[in-house]
């Protein structure tokens, strides 16, 4: 490619598509509509409670329609891994929504993925098993690459950067190429990192999201194992995730992926494309608190959000919704619901707050670009989705409007957070395309 | 003047087999030192190698952390804190380290591991066919904090809680690609004016025996794996004078990314073209050509079709230079550190650029020390995908 020094020029960004895939649902606006109603994505997960496992509900990916995505995959996008699939359904539909050409084939595109890394799951490790010497504590290597090993394919399938390059490759946009490793900040942040680059001119284009297929056996295991997930308990498993509720008690896990296709608006106007919102302002900011939690005082968090109103240039006051980060862990909602409450101060009552993974789940690093998806459609119909199971705030999240049904309301820019363990937070600011 | 004039690469970090810093890297090339060890968790004649480039774990006192910061991290997590914490030693010793200007930028690599640890596999043996079982083993064996110390960001989290950064961030994933993207982006972010200040790093993966299938399948060259973290400082140009004392560390104050380039292409020839192109795009950026690099450190690509690309490609942009520049980076001491790889080789380069020496191949495999004829070194990163990026680092006076 031929970069650009980035000048700080500032070119305006904006939206030209969305795609997505959550849950049964392949699409932003049937998800839209599905959330919209109330309804939740979040069940039983059947195998897990087939096995015992102790959280086995989550938002995953409806076997049935990971098979159609899977047979859907073009044959030049070679093999794909879960969180792969994911990622190609959700971008070839925001490419193809934006009008762009089926190739771009120019220096000025790009690709922005975030995903989590896989480890490997207990049918892969028994096949391991055998080629163990337990005294010895030793791997045969040459025994288990004799005896076939792993898939073939499988290192290549699962591996964060292959849907990146493959994305980059199919549609003609390999100017820029990241693969985010943000924690669950990443899907922001890969969107935070796409609009940059456009707004300093080095790209015109750029495909940006997250996909995540963490629903295994392994990773509700581990999370389970630090007390991040919500003991399931017998409960409604739509009823469990409930972010900024008193009873609030963890995280229920999602999978999915979303997409946005950014363009500079110069771009999109000179190919006479539909805008759909723009990207305002970015703040992706690391933090030195601790592995679990931010500060209780929310001081760190709301420095981030200060940081893309500033970016925006933009007010608080400017600020008409708010897509929470949300996760219904006891730290997050804590931290945030202070944050708000130190950015709005007096506002604070009067901005709608939606927490989309009280129906959706945590989908860990696509989480983010899932809800700027669906911030996007906030602006289009002018409509903010509701927050499930909420019903009574503690002393920290009360005073919050959290948004319990769908409400109709004037929504002219959405602040839109994502918080990673350990610390690694994001903010965008989404508008109407004006 | 470009606005990446006015930022400085300083304050080297370098953890690898061959020692805590550049010099002891640079010493061991030249004395031609064997900085391998034995590796025996991986039994049989394959992977055709009985040593590897190990480094040692970390102890929570050499962190200067508390030991509960061990439990939320594992190997890879540990070598990135303790390379930033080698690179930040310098700075922290002339003022205040950290703060909101204070951002991080880092390349991750992924080992697709085993969480249950060995031990545990002949209870999932058994197991097997037994999904319920295989469950409760699961909420048995897999160890405590796993949830978090197998993020992929948590080597971010612990040095962000270590130094008090608070700036902007971003941390890109898996592969050597990774390495040069923090550098490029943590650059322009001071460059920019987001940051006043960026940690730039990255880190190998941890040798486990599953490195070695994981690479075999996505077409490994035999090259041997290796551990290691490398660290530096992006600071404002202004800032630097303040940060003098890193030179002791073996860095210069003064060097500079000139320019960098990237460029895909997935296999074949349209590999070596990219390479090609992400180099003369970043020779451009410096307004240089290709008379005026006096280094080139190539990637250490550990994969034939990798190789082969990367080779051709600098035979192609080399090929009408008046004098070839010296082509050699850290493999013999250090093995392939994957994301870390191209920023040891920047800090290498860096320590070079501060002497006017470089390292060049001399006979019989062994690697000589001479004067470097050009102030300008070449780094490149060929990620396994096709990713390529290419920086030009020159000595900045001050």
């Amino acid at each position: 490619m031929n970069p650009h020094i980035p000048t700080g020029d500032g070119q305006e960004v904006v939206v030209t598509g969305i795609g997505l895939v959550a849950g049964r649902l392949t699409d932003p606006e049937s998800l839209f509509d599905h959330l919209a109603q109330g309804h939740t994505l979040i069940t039983e997960h059947p195998l897990h409670q087939e096995w015992g496992v102790p959280c086995a509900v989550s938002a995953h990916i409806d076997p049935g329609v990971r098979a159609a995505l899977e047979d859907a995959v073009p044959e030049e996008a070679g093999s794909l891994g879960p969180a792969g699939t994911l990622a190609w359904h959700a971008a070839a539909q925001a490419w193809e929504r934006s009008g762009l050409p089926r190739r771009l084939d120019t220096e000025r595109g790009g690709v922005f993925l975030a995903c989590n890394r896989m480890v490997m799951e207990p049918a892969e490790l028994a096949g391991l098993a055998g080629h163990v010497d337990f005294a010895a504590g030793a791997l045969d290597l040459d025994s288990y690459l004799d005896a076939g090993g792993p898939d073939a394919e499988r290192y290549e399938r699962i591996q964060p950067d292959t849907a990146t390059v493959r994305l980059a490759d199919y549609f003609g946009a390999a100017g820029v190429l990241e693969t985010h490793a943000d924690a669950c900040a990443a899907g922001g942040m890969a969107i935070g990192s796409a609009y940059r680059y456009i707004r300093s001119g080095v790209l015109d284009v750029a495909l940006a999201g997250g996909a995540e297929s963490l629903t295994t056996l392994t990773s509700v295991t581990a999370f389970y194992g630090v007390g991040a997930l919500a003991p399931a308990d017998g409960q409604d498993a739509g009823r469990i995730s409930r972010p900024f509720d008193k009873d609030r008690s963890g995280f229920v896990i999602g999978d999915g992926a979303a997409f946005l296709v950014l363009e500079s608006r110069a771009h999109a106007e000179a190919r006479g494309a539909r805008i759909l919102a723009r990207v305002a302002g970015y703040a992706g900011v690391t933090e030195a608190v601790k592995m679990t939690s931010s500060s209780r005082d929310g001081s760190d968090y709301a420095e981030c959000m200060r940081a893309a109103l500033t970016d925006a240039g933009l007010t608080p006051g400017d600020i008409d919704h708010v897509n929470a980060h949300g996760t219904s862990t006891e730290a997050n909602d804590t931290c945030e619901a202070a944050a708000l409450h130190l950015v709005f101060g007096e506002r604070t009552a009067g901005i709608p707050v939606t927490g989309n993974k009280s129906a959706m789940g945590h989908s860990l690093a696509n989480s983010g670009a899932a809800e700027a998806v669906l911030s996007v459609l906030s602006l289009q119909r002018q409509s903010v989705l509701p927050t499930l199971n909420f019903a009574e705030p503690d002393e920290v999240t009360r005073g919050l409007d959290i948004v319990t049904e769908q409400r109709s309301t004037p929504v002219t820019a959405v602040l839109s957070n994502s918080f990673g363990f350990g610390g690694q937070n994001c903010s965008l600011i989404l508008a109407q395309a004006g | 003047m470009t606005n990446l004039d006015a930022v400085r690469l300083t304050a080297p970090g370098l953890y690898t087999a061959a020692g805590v810093d550049p010099a002891s890297l640079w010493e061991a090339l030249v004395a031609g030192k064997d900085t391998g060890r034995p590796y025996e968790v991986a039994s049989g004649p394959w992977p055709g190698t009985d040593t590897v480039f190990l480094v040692d774990d970390p102890d929570a006192a050499t962190l200067g952390v508390h030991r509960r910061v061990l439990r939320t991290s594992e190997k890879q997590a540990r070598m990135a804190l303790y390379g930033a914490r080698l690179s930040l030693a310098g700075p922290a010793g002339s003022g205040p380290v950290g703060g909101e200007r204070w951002g991080l930028y880092l390349g991750l690599p992924t080992v697709d591991e085993e969480l249950l640890r060995f031990t545990a596999l002949d209870g999932l043996r058994a197991a097997a066919g037994s999904p319920d079982r295989v469950a409760a083993l699961y909420a048995r064996e897999v160890p405590p904090f796993s949830g978090l110390s197998h993020l992929n960001s948590t080597a971010a989290a612990h040095i962000s809680a270590a130094f008090g950064l608070t700036g902007a961030m971003a941390a890109y994933s898996p592969f050597s690609d990774a390495g040069l993207e923090a550098l490029i982006d943590g650059v322009l972010s001071v460059a920019e004016g987001e940051n006043e200040a960026a940690v730039v790093g990255a880190v190998s993966p941890k040798v486990h025996p599953l490195l070695f299938p994981q690479y075999e399948e996505l077409g490994w060259n035999g090259a041997t794996p290796g551990e290691g973290a490398a660290f530096l400082l992006a600071a404002r140009a202004e800032d630097v004078p303040v940060l003098q004392d890193a030179s002791e560390h073996g860095g210069t104050a003064a060097a500079r990314l000139a320019g960098y380039g990237r460029a895909f292409g997935a296999e074949g020839a349209d590999r070596t073209a990219a390479i090609a192109e992400a180099v003369h795009t970043a020779l451009e950026m410096a307004r240089t050509d290709a008379d005026g690099i006096g280094w080139v450190l190539p990637d250490a690509v550990w994969t034939t079709a990798g190789e082969q690309a990367q080779r051709a490609a600098l035979d192609q942009v080399f090929a009408g230079a008046a004098e070839r520049p010296a082509v050699i980076g850290t493999e013999p001491a250090t093995g392939v550190l994957g994301p870390a790889h191209p920023l040891a080789h920047v800090l290498l380069a860096l320590h070079g650029l501060a002497g006017g020496r470089r390292l060049a191949a001399a006979e019989g495999g062994a690697v000589r020390e001479e004067a470097l004829p050009v102030s300008r070194a070449l780094v490149l990163a060929c990620g396994a995908r096709g990713q390529v990026c290419a920086v030009v680092l020159e000595g900045a006076g001050r």
